[in-house]
């Protein structure tokens, strides 16, 4: 037996030398402002072709591609998935514009959209369900809440990214796009686990080595994202999946609680107050952020990168964009590596199984490389302050030189019924039109409203608004909120409910192809809650009241009127007043009879 | 001057301050309609302008369900401008009608034309649910000019009008019940009263049919208008028992106390058109009385209705335990105090549901009181009356 497993062995490691999967990764490292640091980890994984009907051949060679996923996707139908998981809040005057452009950031919280195919909308909904559950427990997130009371079909935006037919495949029946997202569900490190468990690195190897769940999620922001789109050529058709974390970490917390897990106060003595300012032992103005700054991957993810990952068509490659005068970077490893200079960015590869480790050194961290500032500035808040009613805000910012045209994806529960008549526009804060207004179609060029049902539907809106260069937009929505029933509250009902991220994608003027897509914040809307202790009471004294009501009016409307003296001589001659009298005669007759005695 | 003219003049200062007030201060229509007594989701001014825009801008108002409004009114409405005179004209068309039906009633004693007309006119209930603009002032215009035809014995006309009534809001039908009555009180003949219930539900018919066409072929329209009330779909604070109790109550009940509910606002419709079939508009106006008691969405437009043709019926004011005056001064005092509770639980949140839920209870018990202090009183009359005995003699009745 051990004679024969040495060749085996030596095979296998001449193969694995030799064969290369359709596997690529890659991950960017950007020193931002505010001694901020953007880690981009990418990967790319293509699965084997395969017939998108009725294969001859049922069985499907995974390779790379991961076998959790596939099968879910196969019995689904669907052509294109997109998963987000993020977490924290994007700051772009800080962090600049959105990595990758947006496409790869998702809102707070979980957001799933796919286009599957499918004969009509009833069946295509039975297979979305049924993938948000697999996919709920893929990846332990509670998409199994996704219904139709959080699911919409979006008209503009989110449109299928890989072009379908291009090669002269016909569909044997329609392509639905679907959108949920669950802007409360808590990212964590149970998502991480499964995400990492679709690479064929598994997390061991390579790039991917880096992420584990505690440094991951102590950023102060992250995304985590899955594209998987079908791509065919002929009746042959592969996946292409694209997995994607994105990172702001903020570099001296996080040395900091490396140093320090538990953290205190900074002494008295080590505290450096700004001299410009009066400081004494009670005051002090702390001195800006720390300008010089060592550190390397090791004190940023708490691993070395374990290798690199070799069955990957390309080897695993490592970039950083410095601005080399106050930046440098050396790659520590048994071997000597020297960076090279790829189109600006300071890059490495890694080619064997030895840790790598990246110290970077910066003189002075405020020299970063400009940030490209995003094409459109977006927030959106909640207006009112009363339980019953309130107002959506969203506030768009054009700091552009251009003319430009973005289109605001919302999709608002139920419970909040929002009145379209409402939606007013202001400009730079000096002009309001409303929407019954003519002018008002000079900006805001189509609106798609479908409106709520109860229970079934959110009300779904897309505007389509053309914003001159430096302007400023305002637009605002009035609503009602809705009671719910007792049992439909969550345990905590008056935390209040999150209504998801408004989606704002910038339009290219002439494709009309999205170029760059941003999420706001989630708004926490606190509804009105009944008092959970009373059911009882309510009932009880509802019941009461209208007992009393059918009582008395049942009474007035049923019964004899007399006067009283006739109502008392009836009573007398009623035969239980006749009956009373004899039996308390009887009584009296039998007592005498004892007192005689 | 005389007597015709001064109520004429008092009704027409009455339709210039229901324009003046919202022309001198605009932001009142929205306030009213934001405020829980005014406004439910059924009936707001708000949903109506929803309607309108949607309409107008081509997107079905009927695919959401904001809009609880039939068809018919809905483009009616969406032709319509100057809202501010339409709702004051319509306001004060029912002021005319209270007049009308003082004059026409059989009863002894009665209030002059002047006085009904001031009582209206300045009627600050009457006032706010005008201004409020929502479209139970229309649905209180169709009853009482419903009640006007049918005490003058015009039955095609109160046919009519009860139809178009019961097209905009679903309880209505029940005034069909002592229309019948009358109906055949004043002919005798089980003939008419058939041929009545033809013409009324065929008007009915034809009035959906055609908001079934103008809805592109589509049904919702009657799950939104009716059905919507009556399962009680828009959980929404009011002034009435229902909301709270369906809050609360759990959902393996929830379909049994529906039909309670249901059965219960309709119980006394029957024994009300029976027992005062001599004096059908009394059992209407206590009909009344009841359904804004029992209804699913009651507001203080619906309770003007009842309050404002209080002032006909001063011939049962007599007998009355309570005075008519304190108890509209416990109706206003309670209508002070919802608001109040209202916004202690919505915006200040230092009370909860409970507070604004006990005042409606209150509220409640304050209708059942004067309903049947009023049914009381009537009965009492009747008897003097058909005994003979002059009112004033006093004799003390029981019910036996």
């Amino acid at each position: 037996m051990r004679e024969l497993l040495l060749p085996v062995l030596l095979l296998c490691a001449l193969c694995r030398a030799s064969v290369h999967y359709p596997f690529e990764e890659l991950l960017e490292l950007r020193p931002l402002e505010r001694n901020n640091l953007l880690a981009s980890f990418d990967f790319k994984i293509n699965s084997t072709e395969f017939e998108l009907y009725e294969p001859e051949d049922k069985t499907f060679h995974y390779s790379t591609f991961s076998k959790l996923l596939g099968p879910i996707l196969q019995e689904t139908n669907t052509r294109e998935l997109h998963l987000r998981f993020s977490q924290g809040w994007y700051d772009p005057e800080v962090y600049g514009e959105l990595p990758y452009k947006g496409k790869h950031s998702g809102g707070t919280g979980v957001e799933l959209w796919a286009v599957l195919e499918g004969q009509n909308e009833d069946t295509v909904f039975k297979d979305w369900i049924k993938l948000a559950n697999s996919l709920s427990g893929l990846f332990c997130a509670s998409l199994n809440f996704i219904d139709s009371s959080s699911t919409t079909y979006p008209a503009t935006v989110f449109q299928p990214a890989a072009p379908m037919l291009e090669q002269g495949l016909s569909l044997k029946n329609d392509l639905f796009l679907l959108r949920s997202a669950l802007p409360r569900e808590p990212v964590c490190t149970e998502n991480l686990t499964p995400f990492l468990k679709l690479l064929p690195t598994k997390g061991k190897a390579g790039i991917s080595s880096l992420l584990t769940g505690h440094k991951v999620f102590n950023s102060q922001w992250s995304s985590m994202s899955i594209d998987v789109t079908t791509h065919c050529s002929g009746t042959k058709c592969h996946y292409e999946m694209e997995q994607s974390i994105n990172l702001i970490l903020d570099v001296p917390m996080t040395l900091e609680r490396n140093r320090m897990p538990i953290p205190k106060p900074t002494p008295g003595s080590e505290l450096k107050c700004d001299p410009t300012k009066p400081f004494d032992a009670f005051h002090c103005f702390p001195l800006d952020d720390i300008s010089e700054l060592e550190f390397s991957l090791a004190d940023l993810f708490g691993k070395k990168i374990q290798g690199g990952a070799l069955l990957a068509s390309q080897p695993t490659k490592i970039c950083a964009d410095l601005d080399l005068e106050s930046w440098s970077m050396e790659v520590q490893t048994d071997s000597q590596i020297v960076p090279k200079i790829e189109q600006e960015k300071t890059c490495f590869v890694i080619e064997n199984t030895n840790g790598h480790d990246v110290l970077f050194r910066a003189k002075d961290t405020k020299k970063v490389k400009s940030l490209k500032s995003p094409p459109i500035l977006a927030s959106r808040s909640l207006s009112g302050y009363s339980q019953d009613s309130g107002g959506f805000r969203i506030d768009v910012k054009n700091p552009t030189d251009e003319d430009l045209d973005i289109i605001i994806f919302e999709s608002i529960p139920w419970f909040v019924r929002i009145y379209l008549h409402t939606l007013t526009l202001n400009i730079n804060s000096t002009v309001t039109h409303i929407v019954s207004d003519p002018q008002f179609d000079q900006y805001v060029k189509g609106i798609i409203y479908n409106p709520a049902i109860d229970r079934q539907k959110p009300s779904h809106l897309e505007l389509l608004v053309g914003i001159p260069a430096h302007t400023k937009i305002k637009l605002s929505l009035e609503f009602d909120k809705a009671m719910l029933l007792y049992a439909e509250y969550p345990p905590d009902a008056n935390h209040g409910f999150e209504i998801e991220p408004a989606v704002i994608s910038v339009l290219d003027r002439n494709s009309h192809n999205v170029v760059y897509e941003m999420r706001t914040t989630t708004a926490l809307l606190t509804i009105p809650t009944p008092d959970f202790s009373m059911p009882y009471n309510v009932i009880i004294l509802t019941s009461t009241v209208m007992s009393l009501a059918f009582g008395s009016i049942f009474n007035l409307l049923t019964k004899q009127t007399v006067t009283e003296e006739e109502a008392e001589s009836r009573v007398k001659e009623s035969r239980i007043t006749r009956l009373r009298s004899r039996i308390k005669e009887r009584v009296q007759r039998i007592k005498s009879l004892f007192r005689r005695s | 001057m005389t007597m015709v003219e001064s109520e004429y003049i008092i009704l027409t200062t009455g339709f210039f301050i229901r324009l003046a007030v919202p022309a001198l201060y605009p932001q009142i229509t929205s306030i009213l309609d934001k405020s829980v007594l005014f406004s439910t989701p059924i009936s707001s001014f708000r949903s109506l302008q929803e309607g309108i825009f949607l309409l107008t801008s081509d997107i079905d108002p009927y695919n959401g369900e904001v809009v609880h409004f039939p068809p018919l009114l809905l483009v009616l409405f969406s032709q319509l401008t100057h809202l501010n005179a339409v709702f004051a004209a319509f306001d004060t068309l029912i002021g005319f009608l209270l007049v009308q039906i003082n004059k026409n009633t059989k009863y002894s004693t009665k209030f002059s034309s002047g006085v009904v007309a001031t009582f209206y006119a300045f009627n600050p209930l009457a006032i706010l649910s005008t201004l409020s603009k929502s479209t139970t002032v229309i649905n209180n215009l169709t009853l009482i000019l419903f009640f006007h035809f049918t005490l003058q014995n015009k039955f095609r006309a109160s046919i009519v009008t009860l139809a178009i009534s019961t097209y905009l809001t679903y309880y209505n039908w029940y005034f069909a019940v002592p229309l019948m009555f009358s109906i055949y009180q004043s002919t005798r003949s089980q003939q008419a009263v058939v041929r009545s219930l033809i013409l009324y539900i065929a008007s009915i018919s034809a009035l959906l049919y055609s908001s079934y066409i103008l809805t592109n072929n589509s049904l919702r329209f009657l799950y939104l208008n009716y059905a919507s009330i009556v399962l009680f779909k828009k959980i929404v604070p009011n002034i009435g028992l229902w909301w709270y109790f369906f809050t609360e109550i759990f959902d393996f009940f929830s379909s049994f106390y529906l039909s309670v509910f249901n059965i219960y606002s309709f119980i006394f419709v029957v024994p009300l058109a029976t027992r005062f079939r001599n004096d059908l508009l009394f059992a209407s106006w206590i009909l009344v009385g009841f359904v804004n008691f029992a209804k699913a969405y009651p507001t203080v437009t619906d309770l003007n209705l009842f309050y404002s043709m209080l002032i006909i019926f001063k011939v049962y004011y007599k007998k009355l335990k309570f005075s008519p005056f304190l108890s509209y001064l416990g109706v206003i005092l309670i209508l002070t105090l919802l608001p109040v509770f209202y916004y202690v639980w919505m915006s200040l949140n230092s009370g909860n549901a409970n507070f604004f839920y006990a005042i409606g209870l209150v509220l409640s018990i304050l209708q059942t009181i004067i309903v049947s202090d009023f049914l009381w009183s009537k009965i009492q009359t009747e008897y003097f009356e058909s005994k003979n005995i002059n009112i004033d003699t006093i004799v003390k009745l029981t019910q036996i």
